[in-house]
C-alpha cells in the first residue's frame, strides 16, 4: 500500500472544485453557479482503489495568489504553506475548460511555485458541448503538466484523475524555468496552439443576456420572479400542512387518551406536540421557498441580477458585490456574513456584515406563516394572488428596505463616499439538474428537521420546565402558569414591551427565540398549550392566538420579526468575522431599536385604524 | 407510584440532555472545555476500567478545522464530516 496523500484543489472561482471534492469525498458542500461559494476551506478524504488514504482540501476560488480577500488569503497560505499550513503533497489546479482565457492565467502563476501539481480540465460535458475542442496533450506539453480531463458534477467525472492520483507516485516538480513576462501573452499563445473555439462566447448566453441585463426587462422580471416565489410558498403548502397539521392533532388525541395525567403526559403533549408540532407543519413551506433558491443558484441567474442591482444598491452605498452574500442571508444570515469575505473593501464588507441580519432568513418564516394565517384573511386578488403571499412579499420587501435604509445611513455617517465599481464573472446559464435539486431539498428537510429534534427540542423542554416550575402555590387562584418561573419572568418584561402590544406569553417565547427564531414558535406553543384549559387545549396555535391578540399586536409581532436580532449564532459569527465586540454591540442595538421603533408605529397604527 | 418514579426519571433525563445541548450550542467552547476536564478527571489511574473508560468516551471531539463552528446546523456550510465511508475504497464499475 503507498503512503498517505494531502491534495489541495485550486482554481479561480465558479470553476467546479467543490463540485469535484464532493464527488470524490462523498461530502454534501453547497455548491451553485456563481463566483465565490467556498469561503474557507474544507477537508475531506478518501480511500483510492489502491487503499491509498487520500485527503483533499477544497479551498476558496481566487483569480490571483496575490491575495485580496480573507476568503483568498486561505488560498494564497495554504499554497504557500504560510502561517503554519502544511503545503499538499500535489496542487490540482482546476480550470473551468470553457473559460481557458482566464483560468489558464492562474495556472501559470501556481506553476511558478515550483509546487507538484496537475491540471484538472473540468466542465469538460459543457466543452463539447458549445463544440470546443481542447488538444490535451498538446496542452499538457506547452504547460508541461499533466492535464486530466474532469466533469465534477456527473458520477464517474473523477475517475480520471483518481486512477492518476492512484497510480502515480508524487509527481515530478513542475520546471518553472522560463516564468513568462506577460501571463496574458501566454495564455493567448497556448490557447492559439491548443484550443479551437466557434465563437468566444456561447450563443444561448448571449441571447438571455440580452433580456435578463435589460435594465427595464431584467428588473421587471427579477420582480417577478420574487413575487412567484413568495406566492408559490403559500399556495403550493397549503394541502401538505393540513396533512400535517391533522397528523398532530391526532398525535394530541391520542396522547391525551392513552397516557396517565401526569408531568410525561403534559410533556408530550404541551412540549413535543404542542410546541414542536408547531413548528414541523412550516416544512412544505420551507422546501418551497428551497426548491426556487436552489434552481436560480444553479441556473447562473443570480450573478445577472447582482449586476442589474449594482446601480441602485451603489445609490444606497452599497455594491453589487453585496448581492451575493445578502442573497445569502435569505436562507440564513451565517453563511451571508462568511460570504462578505468575497468583499475585498474593508468598508464595503462592513456594511453588508451589518444589513445581513435584516434579510429575512428562512427561519423567519414560520414565524411570519404562523401570523400572517392567524391575522391575515384568505382571500384572493384579481381572482389568482394571493393576499397573505402578498403580505409574505411585503414582508421580505420591508426587510430588504430596512437593510437598504441603514446603508445609506452608513453612507451619510462615514467620510469615505467614494463608489467601487463591480467587476464580476458572469457564468453560463444552466438548466437546474433535477437529481441535485432533489438532494439539496432533502438535505434542506433534513437541517430543519434536525434543527427541531436538536435546538428547538432542547429550548422548548427547558422552556417547558420553566412554565410547569414551580407548580401553584396552596390558595392561588390565577392559573399555574402565572406562578411558574417563565409566568414570573414574562409578566416583569412585559413593562418594557407593553408600549408594543406583546403580552407576557410573547415575551417569554422571545427569549429562548435567541436560539432559533423558530424556537419563538414552538416557544408560544408550549406556553399556550401549558396554559390551555378545556377545549382550548385541542385547538391549533393559529387559532388561539387569532381569537386571544387584537389584530394589532399581531401586526406589531410581524414588525419585531422583520428587524429583531433575535439570533445569537449570528452575533456570534459577527463576532468572529469582524473580530470586534463592539461591532456585535452596534449591530444588535440598532436592530433592537428598528424593531421596536417599527412595533410601536404598527401597533399603534393598526389601533388607531381598527 | 412506580409510574411517578418512571415519568420523574423520563423528564429528569431529557431536561438533562437538553441543558447539556443549549449549553453545547450557546457556549461551545466552555462546554468543550469542561468536557475535556471532566474526560481528564473520569481517566485517573485511581479509578476502576469502566470509569476510565467512560471518561475516554467523554472525550471532546476535535472541532472540525474550518467552518463558523456556530452550530446552527442551518447553512450547510460546515466542514463537519459529511463524508462517506472513508475506510471503503472507491471502485469504478
Amino acid at each position: 500500500m503507498t503512503s498517505a496523500l494531502t491534495i489541495a484543489l485550486v482554481g479561480n472561482p465558479n470553476c467546479g472544485k467543490t463540485a469535484l471534492f464532493n464527488q470524490l469525498t462523498g461530502a454534501r458542500q453547497k455548491v451553485a453557479n456563481y463566483a465565490g461559494v467556498t469561503v474557507e476551506r474544507k477537508e475531506g478524504e478518501f480511500t483510492a482503489p489502491s487503499g491509498r488514504k487520500v485527503r483533499v482540501i477544497d479551498l476558496p476560488g481566487t483569480y490571483s495568489l496575490l491575495a485580496m480577500g480573507p476568503d483568498e488569503i486561505v488560498t494564497r497560505d495554504v499554497c504557500l504553506g504560510l502561517h503554519n499550513e502544511v503545503r499538499p503533497d500535489l496542487i490540482v489546479c482546476v480550470i473551468d475548460a470553457t473559460n481557458l482565457r482566464l483560468h489558464l492565467r492562474f495556472v501559470l502563476e501556481v506553476k511558478q511555485l515550483g509546487r507538484p501539481m496537475i491540471v484538472a480540465l473540468n466542465m469538460m460535458d459543457a466543452t463539447v458541448a458549445r463544440g470546443i475542442s481542447i488538444d490535451r496533450e498538446k496542452l499538457a506539453q506547452a504547460l508541461g503538466l499533466t492535464v486530466i480531463e474532469t466533469v465534477g458534477i456527473k458520477a464517474g467525472g473523477t475517475r480520471a484523475l483518481i486512477e492518476f492520483i492512484d497510480s502515480a507516485a508524487t509527481p515530478a516538480l513542475p520546471v518553472p524555468a522560463s516564468v513568462p513576462e506577460d501571463l496574458h501573452a501566454e495564455v493567448r499563445r497556448l490557447l492559439d496552439a491548443t484550443v479551437v473555439m466557434p465563437s468566444r462566447t456561447s450563443a444561448i448566453d448571449d441571447m438571455l443576456d440580452r433580456i435578463f441585463l435589460s435594465p427595464l426587462a431584467g428588473l421587471l422580471i427579477l420582480f417577478t420572479v420574487m413575487f412567484v416565489v413568495f406566492q408559490a410558498v403559500f399556495a403550493g403548502a397549503a394541502p401538505l400542512m393540513e396533512l400535517i397539521k391533522t397528523g398532530f392533532d391526532w398525535l394530541s388525541a391520542v396522547a391525551e387518551q392513552t397516557m396517565p395525567e401526569g408531568l410525561l403526559r403534559s410533556f408530550v403533549r404541551d412540549c413535543l406536540i404542542g410546541g414542536l408540532g408547531s413548528v414541523v407543519v412550516f416544512l412544505p413551506q420551507i422546501l418551497i421557498l428551497f426548491l426556487f433558491i436552489l434552481s436560480l443558484e444553479e441556473s447562473g441567474y443570480l450573478p445577472r441580477a447582482a449586476f442589474l442591482l449594482d446601480k441602485p444598491m451603489s445609490m444606497a452605498g452599497l455594491t453589487g458585490r453585496s448581492f451575493i452574500p445578502l442573497l445569502s442571508s435569505f436562507a440564513c444570515a451565517i453563511p451571508g456574513i462568511m460570504a462578505t469575505r468575497s468583499i475585498h473593501d474593508h468598508r464595503d464588507r462592513m456594511t453588508t456584515i451589518l444589513i445581513a441580519p435584516l434579510m429575512t432568513c428562512s427561519a423567519r418564516l414560520p414565524v411570519y406563516t404562523l401570523l400572517i394565517g392567524a391575522f391575515i384573511p384568505e382571500q384572493t386578488i384579481a381572482g389568482f394572488l394571493s393576499f397573505r403571499g402578498l403580505v409574505l412579499f411585503a414582508l421580505y420587501l420591508a426587510g430588504i428596505s430596512g437593510g437598504v435604509l441603514v446603508s445609506m445611513v452608513i453612507t451619510w455617517f462615514r467620510r469615505d463616499k467614494t463608489e467601487h465599481s463591480l467587476i464580476m464573472e458572469l457564468p453560463s446559464y444552466r438548466l437546474p439538474n433535477i437529481r441535485n435539486l432533489g438532494i439539496g431539498l432533502l438535505e434542506r428537510a433534513r437541517i430543519f428537521l434536525r434543527r427541531i429534534t436538536g435546538t428547538i427540542f432542547a429550548a422548548n423542554t427547558i422552556l417547558w420546565v420553566l412554565t410547569t416550575f414551580p407548580g401553584k402555590p396552596v390558595g392561588a387562584t390565577g392559573p399555574a402558569i402565572d406562578y411558574s418561573m417563565a409566568g414570573i419572568v414574562g409578566h416583569a418584561m412585559q413593562v418594557l414591551f407593553a408600549p408594543i402590544g406583546f403580552n407576557w406569553q410573547i415575551c417569554v417565547a422571545l427569549i429562548p427565540g435567541l436560539t432559533a427564531r423558530e424556537v419563538a414558535v414552538s416557544a408560544l406553543g408550549t406556553v399556550y398549550s401549558v396554559s390551555a384549559s378545556g377545549n382550548e387545549a385541542a385547538q391549533q396555535l393559529g387559532n388561539l392566538i387569532a381569537g386571544q391578540w387584537p389584530l394589532a399586536t399581531g401586526m406589531s409581532l410581524l414588525a419585531w420579526y422583520v428587524f429583531a436580532p433575535q439570533c445569537m449564532s449570528t452575533l456570534a459569527v459577527i463576532r468572529r468575522e469582524t473580530g470586534s465586540w463592539k461591532m456585535v454591540g452596534i449591530t444588535a442595538g440598532y436592530l433592537f431599536v428598528l424593531a421596536y421603533i417599527a412595533s410601536f408605529v404598527a401597533y399603534h397604527l393598526t389601533l388607531a385604524l381598527t | 407510584m412506580s409510574y411517578d418514579l418512571f415519568q420523574n426519571a423520563v423528564i429528569a433525563l431529557v431536561v438533562a440532555y437538553s441543558a447539556v445541548q443549549l449549553l453545547r450550542k450557546l457556549m461551545p467552547q466552555t462546554t468543550s472545555k469542561l468536557q475535556k476536564f471532566f474526560a481528564a478527571l473520569l481517566q485517573l489511574r485511581q479509578l476502576p476500567g469502566f470509569v476510565q473508560r467512560w471518561g475516554r468516551a467523554l472525550q471532546p471531539a476535535a472541532l472540525p478545522p474550518s467552518a463558523c463552528d456556530s452550530g446552527c446546523s442551518t447553512c450547510n456550510m460546515c466542514a463537519t464530516g459529511t463524508v462517506t465511508d472513508q475506510a471503503v475504497p472507491i471502485r469504478f464499475i
